[in-house]
């Protein structure tokens, strides 16, 4: 049996989460799984250091375009507690309804994303589509479908009028219908359980020890979610239900995040309903008045999501700025679930956690012993 | 000469994409996605995304061009069977963008190719990538 | 709230006597925050561990060259059991940059542990694979991005 290395790459370049793998596989069989981060590097936690903090949070925000909403949350936020702003009860509200769009966008993204490879194209257009009326709200609210730009150190940029909330509302019922039907799909098609079922499995103490994240913890049965556990945002007035599933493989993960949507949705409601009225924002100084450190959590789509800086006194730029992404989190409990299962479930396994998708189109094969290289798509090797 | 013309034709008629990224915040490249589904549809004039660059017609880039990317990029600019045409994506791709000055980025990428078609944005929504496209087509028509 | 933490610095004193230098109680976010002297890492980890029955979440360590003579190293620690966000710093000397390696207790440090390794040029005595993570393999020797020099 020729003993094969599998590269599964070529990362994009430039994220921040990059991901390659080497396999080493016994025939069919995954054996052994090594992360090689690197490519990607684009010293995205330097530059911020070097931006004033307003900047930073324009930066920090093309860290991962698809979760940019909990990446500007948790930079404003860290500043605000640096600098001891408080913040308007509004702005927190409107904070917590863009974030749950933000949710639901990257949620249904990576569902499609996911039917896409299973070969299950019509559900890819199906979700995508509806995809689309999470962006027109974004749009509505923002001004922008992707790159919101939405939080601002000191509150929100943007007021949701009356009117508006009206119209989220309804988009929102009937985005609800849809989902059902997503969800039937998901729990019933014998395609879908046949592969995902007992695919990538991670146990609930491999799962903590490895430090899994999110939803890829959640699905493991790890009652885990920084929206509940440490409330920010509104998230301390609105009632929020970690979902969580105790089988460990794809299909869990799978499920958690259609539950997501329902449970976002839910929240938005709420915070429409229980909104106060006032100003979204307050002016705030563009140094530092104390030397501090701050940091602070969120619940991003894909899991917990760390910004933790330094500031010193009378300072306009951060002294330090420290980012942990999720994905990044979620590494080695990735290799672990590869480990023991077959090359053609390594695609379903990875974009199971929700990596940076366009990471997992082609794969590169190595045979150590003559050294050549095949590139492949990912999709062929199904 | 008519083997020329009935080339053309079925380029304007049918441009096959190729995506590459050299370096995207992954937004760009979620626009570039959602102008194939039903809501943009891109495939109504004929385009088609695909995934060999031994295929494609034109390239869109998006992303701000890395260190790490360039001979890549270069590589696959290469391997794009003449006529080809590029369409860079983003502001990122214009210019870097927000990583300007990054340690790991240079700024644009028509640095490493001639560009046919600038889509300014960050990111682009899928119309504006479609009318890039069109843009392109026309261009190429009216060529000679 | 409050008996937890008393608990776990009781434990932690009890374990690692003059090791645990100080902490105080963040009054905004309401967290532990935990200083102990870098030979206590690994005791003051695996302590924790112990009071959350292995249920301890590694968020991630962040290290900070804040310009001084040494480099501080944050660990984020969630308890499941208790529901306690706990943040242990060690300070490291610039001219010995060595930490214990507490990849034995919580593995999810593997990754984390590299990362610092190479952005500040901390050692970890212990860990089972100190390479380089994310810079490119011509990134020259003794070059670390995030110290300030
Ligand atoms: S142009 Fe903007 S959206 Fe596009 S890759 Fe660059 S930062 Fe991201």
């Amino acid at each position: 049996m020729p003993s094969v290395d599998i590269n599964i790459g070529p990362v994009h370049p430039a994220l921040h989460e990059p991901e390659k793998f080497v396999f080493k596989v016994d025939g069919e069989v995954v054996v052994d799984v090594e992360p090689r981060l690197g490519y990607v590097h684009r010293g995205i936690e330097k530059a911020a250091g070097e931006k004033t903090f307003t900047q930073a949070v324009y930066l920090v925000e093309r860290v991962c375009g698809i979760c940019n909403v909990a990446h500007t949350l948790a930079s404003v936020q860290a500043i605000e507690r640096a600098f001891e702003v408080d913040v308007p009860a509004r702005a927190k509200y409107l904070r917590t309804i863009i974030h749950e769009l933000n949710r639901l966008h990257s949620h249904l993204l990576l569902l499609g994303v996911a039917c896409e490879l299973m070969g299950f194209d019509t559900l890819f257009m199906m979700l995508w589509r509806d995809r689309e009326v999470v962006m027109d709200l974004m749009e509505l609210a923002t001004g922008n479908r992707v790159m919101s730009a939405y939080n601002v150190i000191g509150g929100v940029r943007r007021n949701i009028s009356d009117h508006e909330v009206s119209t989220i509302r309804k988009a929102l019922t009937s985005l609800s219908e849809g989902v059902k039907r997503y969800r039937k799909a998901f729990a019933e098609d014998p395609t879908i359980r046949a592969r995902c079922v007992n695919v990538g499995r991670l146990s609930p103490f491999k799962g903590i020890s490895l430090g899994a994240v999110g939803p890829t913890a959640r699905g493991s049965g790890i009652n885990v979610d920084v929206r509940v556990k440490e409330p920010y945002a509104a998230f301390d007035e609105i009632q929020c239900t970690p979902i969580t599933y105790n089988e460990g493989d794809s299909w869990a993960r799978f499920m958690v995040r259609i539950d997501e949507l329902h449970e976002s949705i839910r929240i938005i409601d709420e915070a429409l309903n229980k909104m106060p009225r006032g100003p979204i924002r307050v002016p705030v100084a563009e140094v530092a008045p104390q030397t501090a450190e701050s940091f602070s959590i969120v619940e991003a789509p894909r899991g917990e999501l760390l910004h933790h800086i330094y500031v010193k006194k009378g300072e306009d730029r951060p002294l330090r700025y420290r980012i942990r992404t999720p994905t990044y989190a979620n590494m080695p409990a990735l290799c672990e679930m590869l480990k023991g299962g077959y090359i053609a479930d390594i695609p379903v396994t990875l974009v199971s956690i929700d990596p940076c998708f366009s990471c997992t189109d082609r794969l590169t094969l190595i045979d150590i012993r003559s050294h050549k290289r095949k590139v492949v798509r990912l999709k062929s090797s199904i | 000469m008519s083997l020329l013309k009935l080339a053309k034709w079925a380029r304007l008629k049918s441009p096959w994409i190729l995506h590459v990224n050299t370096g995207a915040c992954n937004s760009c490249d979620i626009e570039v996605l959602a102008a194939l589904t039903p809501r943009f549809d891109v495939e109504r004039f004929g385009a088609i995304l695909k995934p060999s660059p031994r295929h494609a017609d034109i390239l869109i880039v998006t992303g701000a061009l890395t260190r790490q990317a360039v001979e890549r990029v270069k590589r696959v600019y290469e391997q794009t069977p003449d006529p080809k045409f590029v369409i860079a994506v983003g502001a990122c791709a214009l210019s870097g963008g927000v990583f300007q000055g990054c340690y790991g980025v240079l700024s644009g990428v028509d640095k490493v190719m001639p560009v046919d078609v600038y889509v300014p944005g960050c990111p682009p929504r899928p119309d504006a990538i479609i009318h890039g496209v069109i843009k392109l087509i026309e261009k190429v028509s009216k060529s000679g | 709230m409050v008996e937890v933490h008393d608990m776990i610095i009781d434990e932690l004193r009890r374990r690692l006597k003059g090791g645990l230098l100080n902490w105080d109680v963040n009054v905004k976010s309401m967290c532990l925050t935990i200083r102990v002297d870098r030979s206590s890492t690994l005791e003051a980890i695996r302590s924790l561990a112990e009071i959350s029955e292995g249920r301890l979440h590694l968020t991630t360590i962040s290290g900070a060259d804040l310009g001084g003579d040494s480099i501080e190293l944050t660990y984020f620690l969630w308890l499941h059991d208790q529901e306690e966000r706990i943040l242990l710093k060690v300070n490291l000397p610039k001219d010995a940059l060595r930490a214990q390696s507490v990849t034995t207790v919580l593995p999810a440090a593997i990754l984390y542990e590299r990362e610092v390794y190479e952005m500040l040029g901390v050692v970890f005595e212990g860990h089972p694979k100190l390479e380089r993570l994310f810079l490119p393999e011509n990134w020259p020797e003794g070059v670390y991005p995030l110290r300030r020099s």
